[in-house]
């Protein structure tokens, strides 16, 4: 099991500097990892800060890899004009997977065989946001499917310098 | 060979020609580019009727005159073609 | 350029064949290489049919002459990789003729192989003594596609990394011990630079230097066996006879690269390139990533919904086992059978492999991004193969009216009763090659109606899928028009060649 130190511990934003709907791109754990922050407006399962609403997921689809779209509620993806989002989720345009970002991106549609993993977010007390870790399962293309995180860490640089 | 250089004199004058005129091309441009590419391809295709009409004498078989006629016609167009762009 | 070339061929007495003569010996002397370096060719192989492979060749030098110039302004790192792709192109001499000619001499040496392999299968060069050759083709096939994977990721735009993302990320469900290999070669452990800097790596230093040693191990074992002699049966002395390599088949060669080249430049010329906005993976995720052309086959058979659910390593090795099947083909396909006529099975076998293949690159460009029902799936490939199964055993049975099998003749037969031998050649070659155009397009209008239907059926009805519709009906009308306009030209051939072996008969869908 990969030690929860050796995760850098890397800061993203403010709570106060986030904006509902408004995703905050970052990379992480390693420099070619990309993920969204999102601040949900509604509570969140697994949210943190103060209104439990801002959740961190990977931004690479666990179908096969392609980097999904952020959908606020009511919008529509480019690949996908007929589709209506009902809430925050991720929306894949290489085959339609799609994540429900208030249920730890659990798939309600499309391909995508499990959640993109989610992101272990710290808020301190002056409101700054750090991520600090990576919920299972891994992200997409490190030992795609397995539950031991510590395949994060391989196969690139990590987020300001090794731990 | 008779024939041979029949065709190969005035394939050469139109070879000169291209020679002389891409070489007042500005070649950034993309019209310019486009030039050079159809002038470029009128000059490999008079190449080529020689090397067809070579190689057909070499080995016998007779050189057809709608063959001529049709590899002459590709050079001319390609040249017009190339006037007109530019 | 051309203006020695002139000179050379304009006095052809015997004073200027005494000077190419001289030269050459002087050479020949200088470095030791023997005159001629390649034993003489006999003429029945100056036909564009068997030259196929030579210019996949000369494709791969004007890539490897455009490719060099570009190397002096591109810089493979992820910050800049776009950057000096545009700067090539906007602001270098030719740079975009030279980008616009790379690319799309990339696609025609990728159709130059394959269609130099389908030429070799169906004319059977396979067969002892060649089998080796073939593997070694293959591999060669297997580089030339890596090319194509390596080269598409340099210019480092949304299209080329989104789709080679996807690419890569099919590497990591191959067996862990070679998906940790490949992801060493292709990736590194330092994510996108180094990721960026092997694939240029792979594609400008290690494909080119294995490619050129197969190439010389492919040239040798050919110099060894000489051409496969023609399955047409009509091998007269006066097509055996073999003409030396300097001059005449060297200037047949460079008479074929001109026409291949002058092909390039003009395709450059009017159809010209737009390189696509700079990679992020915001732009990234807007876009339904899609390889390119020559990888749609694969990525579509992933797209079926079996493949979705049993998983990607499935898939990919079924995909594997088709490829891998081709590879120890010589080892399928035993046996000394080398005309047409006498291999049904495998000539169908590659129709069908030809069809679908068209079929799912065309099927996968026009559903990017969706799912492909089993349906679906089962009605339009199967759909294929049995049509063209269907098609090509009918024209079997119309070339072999006796119903009983092709005897094992020799080769030589008496001359066909319209025209002389050359026309003979001249419409067996355009009956092979009409043949073979009208499975294709046949099973192209065969797809995309199927696939027209289904959406219809099961998105109701929209003025484009019924234009869809259609149009795809109406080329499988002009298919199956022209098939039988075909087959009653041949019929009627047939009908004046009374007492004839059936085996010449067969000579017809000779593809040489």
């Amino acid at each position: 099991m990969a030690a929860a130190s050796s995760f850098p511990r890397i800061l993203i934003g403010t709570v106060d500097s986030l904006q509902v709907n408004t995703p905050v791109a970052f990379n992480y754990p390693l420099d070619n990892e990309p993920n969204i922050l999102i601040k949900a407006g509604v509570k969140a399962l697994g949210g943190v800060g103060p209104d439990g609403d801002v959740v961190a997921f990977s931004n690479v689809c666990q179908h096969l890899g392609c980097i999904y779209g952020f959908q606020p509620p009511g919008t529509s993806p480019p690949c996908a004009p007929a589709f209506v989002a009902k809430g925050p989720m991720g929306y894949c345009c290489c085959h339609g997977s799609q994540y429900d970002l208030l249920n730890g991106a659990a798939v309600i549609g499309g391909p995508a065989p499990r959640p993109v993993p989610s992101v272990i977010l710290e808020v301190d007390s002056s409101g700054n946001i750090y991520a600090t870790g990576m919920n299972p399962p891994t992200i997409f293309g490190h030992n795609t499917g397995s539950t031991d995180v510590s395949a994060d860490l391989q196969g690139g640089n990590i987020v300001g310098g090794s731990a | 060979m008779n024939s041979t250089e029949k065709i190969a004199v005035p394939l050469l004058l139109v070879q000169t020609a291209s020679v002389v005129f891409l070489w007042s091309l500005d070649t950034l441009t993309q019209v310019s580019q486009t030039i050079f590419t159809l002038f470029l391809a009128a000059d490999l295709l008079s190449f080529g009727l020689m090397a067809h009409v070579f190689l057909s004498l070499k080995t016998g078989s007779t050189v057809q005159g709608t063959t001529l006629v049709g590899w002459g016609l590709a050079i001319m167009i390609l040249f017009v073609a190339g006037f007109i762009v530019s | 350029m051309g203006h020695e070339e002139g000179q050379q061929t304009r006095g052809e007495d015997k004073a200027d064949k005494g000077k190419i003569a001289r030269l050459a010996n002087w050479v020949s002397e200088q470095t030791g290489l023997t005159y001629p370096l390649f034993r003489p060719v006999p003429e029945y192989s100056l036909n564009p049919f068997y030259w196929l492979g030579a210019l996949s060749v000369v494709a791969f030098i004007i890539q490897g002459v455009t490719g060099v110039i570009m190397m002096l302004y591109y810089i493979p790192s992820p910050t800049q990789a776009y950057s000096t792709t545009l700067y090539i192109f906007k602001s270098v001499y030719f740079g975009e003729f030279l980008e616009t000619v790379h690319l799309y001499t990339a696609y025609a040496m990728i159709m130059l192989a394959f269609m130099h392999m389908m030429r070799g299968y169906f004319v059977s060069v396979h067969k002892s003594p060649r089998q080796v050759m073939w593997m070694v083709g293959m591999l060669m096939g297997f580089v030339t596609l890596g090319f194509g994977f390596t080269g598409y990721l340099l210019p480092w735009t949304v299209v080329s990394k989104a789709g080679t993302d996807v690419g890569v990320g099919m590497m990591a469900a191959l067996p862990a011990p070679i998906a940790n290999l490949a992801n060493f070669l292709v990736v590194g452990a330092g994510g996108d630079s180094t990721e960026l800097l092997r694939f240029y790596d792979l594609h400008v230093v290690v494909l080119p230097a294995v490619l050129l040693g197969l190439l010389a191990a492919k040239m040798y074992m050919l110099e060894t066996h000489g051409v496969a002699e023609p399955v047409t049966g009509k091998l007269t002395e006066r097509l055996k006879r073999t003409l030396p390599i300097f001059p005449d088949v060297t200037v047949y060669l460079l008479e074929l690269a001109v026409i291949f080249g002058v092909g390039m430049l003009l395709i450059s010329a009017i159809f010209p390139i737009a390189i696509a906005p700079e990679y992020s993976p915001q732009a990234a995720a807007a876009i339904a990533a899609q390889p390119d052309w020559y990888f749609l086959w694969i990525y579509q058979i992933l797209k079926i919904s079996v493949f979705e659910t049993v998983g990607l390593p499935v898939a990919l090795t079924f995909v594997a086992a088709v490829m891998g099947a081709l590879v120890v083909l010589p080892f399928i396909d035993k046996g000394q059978d080398r005309r047409m006529l006498d291999r049904p099975k495998f000539i169908i076998l590659g129709a069908v492999f030809i069809a679908e293949i068209v079929v799912l690159a065309a099927w996968g460009l026009i559903t990017p991004g969706q799912i492909i029902s089993n349906v679906a799936a089962v009605e339009v490939l199967g759909g294929t193969a049995l049509i063209v199964t269907l098609a090509v055993s009918g024209v079997y049975m119309a070339l072999r009216p006796s119903g009983g099998s092709a005897g094992h003749g020799s080769s030589s037969g008496p001359s066909a009763p319209t025209g002389g031998p050359a026309l003979q050649e001249k419409e067996d070659k355009w009956t092979g090659g009409a043949m073979t155009a009208l499975m294709a397009f046949g099973a192209l209008g065969i797809g995309i109606s199927i696939d027209s239907i289904v959406q219809l059926a099961s998105f109701g009805v929209t003025a484009s899928m019924v234009t869809r519709l259609t149009i795809s009906l109406s080329l499988l009308a002009a298919v199956v028009a022209l098939t039988l306009v075909l087959l009653r030209r041949l019929g009627k051939k047939l009908d004046t060649l009374e007492g004839r072996s059936s085996l010449n008969v067969g000579g017809k869908l000779e593809l040489n």
